[in-house]
């Protein structure tokens, strides 16, 4: 253990004690899923008690991890360029040609810096003898530097006492010039250049890391698809490309190697940037790290560095491999849950249980120490490498993360600051309390990532475009099938105590409108209402199956993927209200299957919450021009789905009395109708209402006009619009809509229903349907297929 | 049975020699058009079809043109030492036409019979010397298209007797090749997966070279993948795309082997589909561990969906008068 027994950080942990660290441990967690919104189950437990590195052995270690950096560099530029290590004798010829991570396709690509890496990550542990060692490095796609600052703002935020006691390293300088590292290297002919980072939205494992790091490098984060090589140049496709604005002369790469290039790399399922290894051969743009650094992370090769180190650099390896032998240093950690201890760490006020998975598969404990509570975890520290101006740099702090039998632990890494770090500003985080009402990385953070950075409108890609646009559309899925669910069970419920014919007649009308509207499940149909066991069982399978298409559940997914792939586009606060809806939504039906009525209040809140920060939280540009745009035209879908359920047959006055009272309530018109109209509720004079009222913001006429304003502000992208023209259709056909017209009945045709309604409403969800494939046809889609040739051809 | 199908004779260097025969030059034209059914927007393609330098083959010119005007035509040095071309289109087009025009000099192979008269057993990595490239093991592993199946092994059993002399081993290997394999002629031809050579026993040029190729990895030799041209009839250049020479297959588009390091003797070049060692009718464009690392040319294209396209190759090799510098129509050639 290497905390010094009087220093002030081991008071600290002691005042805390056990219920205090496990308190600091489970809202630290909670933040992390609610930044990272990760909805996978298992993620490891957030120990706040650091791994401490003081500064004398700070500077060995990032001296070791700096000369590593350069070794690694030397091989690479060797290994692409002249391979003379390949005749030395030294290397390991045979098994880094047979290495997959050596793309021969890769060779004699240029660099702008002395140094062809950009960023590298080595994991490395401290031994029993206190010496540092390498595990192994993650050089082809680093990871890590989203995470440090998210566990150190995480941990400075629920244990801020531990914080304030100690003089660190912040993270924050580093982070300043790993950005203008950057910028000088994507400078190109005295202009500054243009840099993006190409990510995989879909990985959710790195997601949150790599689009973290594209925010404190304060450059967008794209997709492969988002890219093209055309007249030579690098540019970024999206609805304003204007072709020297997208030009883009940098790209930090994480999406492995062999993923980028389908001409030279072949087939990758991100489609890859076709030509992107030949214009980086031209120097028109620069790849970080560059294609094939992977080979470096060979094992083979890791036990050579002692031997090519002295051949490239002349020097000693400092930081050596770890020997089989060597036994890894127990550091001080919070010990894993024990079922006995559980109870009483739960009990802490507001600390609910995050997660079923919290401390429950904890393993048997093998040294508790005296205080019982803290023990000693061999843990492996994740430390990031940057090549700077001045050279390789290392942040000085990192991830530890617990390597024995027991669950995993994630920890801060505390880097000691010494008295010259003391005279730097900025450089070391403030001891007195006073000054750091908030802890000292939580104020980096709010400067490092802003919420929600504006996006200049020439960076809106198409898919950053196509998600947005569905992740309005999704929002209004799953608030349409929250309110219809919420007003169903309240329906099925009132009826309970005077069932009847006419009772079960309006639950069918609702039930109906619940397939309709959702699109969830033909079984919806063929549910008799009088069987109540069946209706709810039903409704339960409507909210909480996300296997079944249009489900509340399976909506809310979809809602989560689109907002986890925009990221920074959307504002910060959009994570907090999805990560409650989803526990909301996870505790929607109690263990009978029967829907909780306020657990479906909860996501009616949560629906208006997102509402709200589309509607103030962003800002006035073409992307939330496309959230709009997707909310309306679901919105109306949805409306017009759900009247021609309710109004679709003549019904007894008093079935249709209940059924026009549901629907009022799922429209929040009830009150409208009462300022309107001297009457009681009818449903002719309610369908006005609905079709017409531009106030009442869930009216048709309301989406229209919001859909029209959207629309229109959309950049034009070709003279003949086709959504243009199908909006205009729809305009004039629903303004040719009368209710007492629609609802008129031919008296001749026996058991006739309302004909008219039926067929213009089902011919208006046509029109919007289209309108939504138009606009993705014109803003979104890749107009373009792509195919192979010759690949195989004699 | 063993005298219907003899082995190729093995180039040796007579000891008397003094003058080598003298060297063929050939004028080389390789021509791939695509054509597609409605215009597309970009056209991104990888080359390997200019003829490089060895120990027997000068090279006198080469060029690359396409049509239409490409945004970038560039050329780099592969990690095999090819030259690997590089073009792009960005404008409109119906049609790709990528045209190699080169002009070599071949000379006649021949091996010092000391070194193909040792064990094959001796020719393998521990046996090598200062003398062969480190990076030689590249082409002992697996490669993409290249590993070591029963069938491999059997065939490896058959002709890599123990104590056989090597150079005999290259000759029986390339014979048992020809003779078991029937070759698939067609105007499109593609290379399929070696387990589907093996199992049928029939393919391309290229098929062949990679059963050759494997057969040779699977006992610890260095064998490697080479592309090239054979002579095509001695036609006038006009007219593109003649019909093959007679008996030698392979010649009306790109064509492939194999080659196997011999120490002493240096990369010895075979051909199973036409049951030969390489001579002076062979035009050497680039190596690799197999296909995979080398197609004559392939690409990316953008366009509308469903525009398909039609390919059309053709290649002429053409001999030309040595001291003539690469015009002319093709004077007779002696045998």
């Amino acid at each position: 253990m290497t905390i010094d027994p009087d220093a002030p950080l081991q008071r600290e942990l002691r005042a805390l004690g056990e219920r205090g660290l496990r308190r600091a441990a489970a809202a630290a967690r909670r933040m992390v899923a609610t930044d990272t919104s990760s909805s996978t189950p298992g993620q490891g437990a957030i120990d706040p008690v650091p791994v401490v590195i003081t500064a004398q052995e700070w500077e060995e270690l990032s001296a070791g991890l700096v000369q590593r950096a350069r070794l690694l560099d030397a091989l690479h530029a060797d290994l692409y360029g002249p391979r003379t290590v390949l005749a030395g004798g030294v290397a390991p010829v045979g098994a880094l040609l047979e290495d997959p991570g050596y793309l021969r396709a890769a060779v004699s690509i240029p660099s702008r810096a002395p140094q062809r890496l950009f960023a590298l990550s080595t994991t490395v542990t401290r031994t029993a003898e206190g010496t540092w060692s390498v595990l192994h490095d993650q050089v082809d796609v680093p990871g890590g530097a989203g995470l440090t600052l998210e566990i150190r703002r995480v941990l400075s935020r629920s244990a801020p006492a531990l914080y304030r006691s100690t003089a660190l390293r912040r993270l924050h300088p580093f982070y300043e010039s790993m950005r203008s590292a950057l910028t000088a290297r994507s400078r190109t002919d005295g202009t500054a250049g243009r840099a993006v980072v190409l990510v995989d939205d879909q990985d959710t494992s790195t997601g949150f890391d790599h689009h973290r790091f594209a925010n404190l490098l304060g450059r967008p984060a794209v997709s492969a698809t988002d890219l093209t090589v055309r007249d030579g140049v690098l540019s970024l496709q999206g609805p304003h490309a204007d072709p020297d604005a997208a030009a883009i002369d940098t790209v930090v790469r994480m999406v492995p190697s062999a993923l980028v290039d389908p001409l030279d790399l072949g087939p990758t399922p991100l489609q890859g940037v076709t030509g992107l290894l030949e214009a980086a051969r031209r120097g028109v743009v620069e790849v970080l790290n560059p294609v094939g650094a992977g080979v470096l992370e060979s094992a083979a090769l890791r036990a050579l560095l002692p031997d090519l180190c002295r051949q490239l650099l002349h020097e000693d390896l400092r930081l050596r491999g770890v020997e089989e032998s060597a036994a890894p240093l127990a550091e001080l950690s919070l010990a894993p849950h024990r079922d006995t201890s559980r109870a009483s760490a739960d009990g802490a006020p507001g600390g609910s249980p995050s997660g079923p998975s919290d401390g429950s598969a904890s393993g048997p404990l093998s040294d508790p120490t005296e205080d019982g509570h803290l023990v000693g975890r061999p843990v492996a520290v994740q430390l990031l490498v940057v090549a700077t101006e001045d050279g390789f740099e290392v942040l000085p702090g990192g991830i530890a993360r617990t390597t024995d039998e027991g669950p995993e632990a994630t920890k801060d890494v505390w880097v000691l600051a010494t008295t010259e770090d003391a005279a730097t500003p900025g450089a070391v985080a403030p001891l007195d309390a006073s000054t750091a009402s908030a802890p000292a990385e939580q104020a980096d953070v709010d400067r490092q990532a802003p919420p929600a950075l504006p996006v200049p409108p020439q960076m809106l890609t198409r898919s950053v475009g196509s998600d947005l646009f569905w992740f309005g559309r999704y929002m209004e899925r799953v608030d349409s099938a929250s309110r219809l669910l919420r007003t169903i069970r309240d329906v099925a419920n009132d009826l309970d105590p005077e069932r009847g014919p006419e009772a079960d007649a309006a639950l069918g009308v609702l039930l109906r409108a619940v397939a309709d509207v959702t699109g969830t499940g033909a079984t919806m149909q063929e549910v008799d209402p009088r069987d109540r066991e069946q209706v709810r069982r039903e409704l339960g399978g409507a909210a909480t199956d996300a296997h079944r298409p249009g489900s509340l559940a399976q909506s809310f997914r979809a809602l989560e993927r689109t907002a986890r792939s925009l990221r920074d586009m959307v504002a910060d606060e959009v994570w907090p209200v999805l990560t409650r809806m989803r526990g909301s939504l996870e505790e929607l039906t109690d263990p009978v299957g029967v829907i909780e009525e306020q657990v479906l209040r909860d996501l009616v809140v949560g629906g208006l919450g997102l509402a709200g920060i589309v509607s103030d939280g962003m800002s006035r540009t073409t992307g939330r021009d496309l959230v709009q745009a997707g909310r309306r035209i679901e919105r109306a879908m949805g409306l017009l789905a759900l009247l021609r359920s309710c109004f679709d047959a003549r019904r007894p006055r008093r079935v249709e009395g209940r059924v026009s009272e549901a629907a009022a309530t799922i429209l929040d018109a009830a009150s409208a109708y009462r300022r309107t109209y001297d009457a009681p509720l009818q449903g002719e004079l309610l369908l006005e209402l609905a079709l017409e009222d531009t106030t009442l913001p869930r009216s048709l006429a309301f989406q229209l006009d919001a859909l029209r304003e959207a629309v229109g502000r959309l950049p034009e992208t070709t003279t003949e619009s086709r959504a243009r023209s199908l909006l205009t259709e729809l305009s004039g056909r629903v303004a040719g809509w009368r209710a007492r017209e629609l609802l008129a009945v031919d008296e001749q045709s026996a058991g006739a229903g309302p004909t008219v309604l039926v067929a213009e409403t089902t011919a208006a969800m046509g029109t919007l349907r289209e309108l939504s494939e138009a606009l993705e046809e014109e803003y979104f889609r890749v107009p373009e297929s792509t195919s192979t040739w010759g690949f195989d051809d004699v | 049975m063993m005298f219907e199908k003899p082995r190729p004779l093995i180039p040796l260097r007579p000891e008397d020699q003094e003058q080598p025969p003298p060297a063929v030059d050939y004028e080389v034209h390789h021509l791939t058009r695509y054509r597609y059914a409605r215009p597309v927007t970009s056209n991104y393609g990888r080359a390997h079809v200019e003829p490089r330098a060895t120990p027997h083959q000068r090279v006198l010119s080469h060029e690359v043109t396409v049509e239409p005007e490409p945004a970038v035509l560039t050329a780099h040095t592969d990690f095999y030492g090819n030259s690997s071309t590089f073009l792009l289109v960005s404008t409109p087009h119906e049609e790709l036409a990528v045209h190699s025009r080169a002009h070599v000099s071949v000379s006649l192979p021949q091996y010092p019979l000391d070194a193909l008269s040792v064990s094959w057993e001796k020719c393998t990595p521990e046996h090598w010397g200062p003398l062969v490239p480190a990076e030689a093991i590249d082409f002992t592993h697996d490669s993409p298209r290249i590993h070591t199946t029963p069938e491999v092994q059997a065939i490896a059993a058959e002709v890599f007797t123990p104590g056989r002399p090597v150079g005999e081993c290259l000759a029986e290997l390339t014979r048992l090749i020809h003779s078991s394999f029937t070759y698939a002629s067609g105007a499109t031809t593609v290379t399929s997966p070696l387990e589907e050579v093996l199992a049928e026993r029939h393919g391309v040029c290229q098929d062949f070279a990679h059963v050759g190729l494997a057969v040779a990895r699977s006992v610890g030799l260095a064998a490697r993948y080479v592309s090239g041209y054979l002579r095509t009839a001695q036609a006038s250049l006009e007219s593109l795309g003649t019909r093959p020479d007679g008996e030698m297959i392979g010649s009306a588009a790109s064509h492939a082997w194999l080659s196997v390091l011999v120490p002493g003797a240096g990369w010895v070049d075979i051909d199973p589909t036409n049951n030969t060692f390489v001579d002076q009718r062979f035009v050497t464009t680039s190596w690799g561990r197999d296909y995979t690392d080398v197609p004559p040319l392939k690409g990316i294209v953008v366009g509308p969906p469903g525009a398909t396209s039609t390919l059309d190759v053709s290649v002429g090799v053409v001999p030309v008068p040595t001291d003539a510098s690469g015009t002319g129509s093709g004077a007779p050639e002696p045998a």
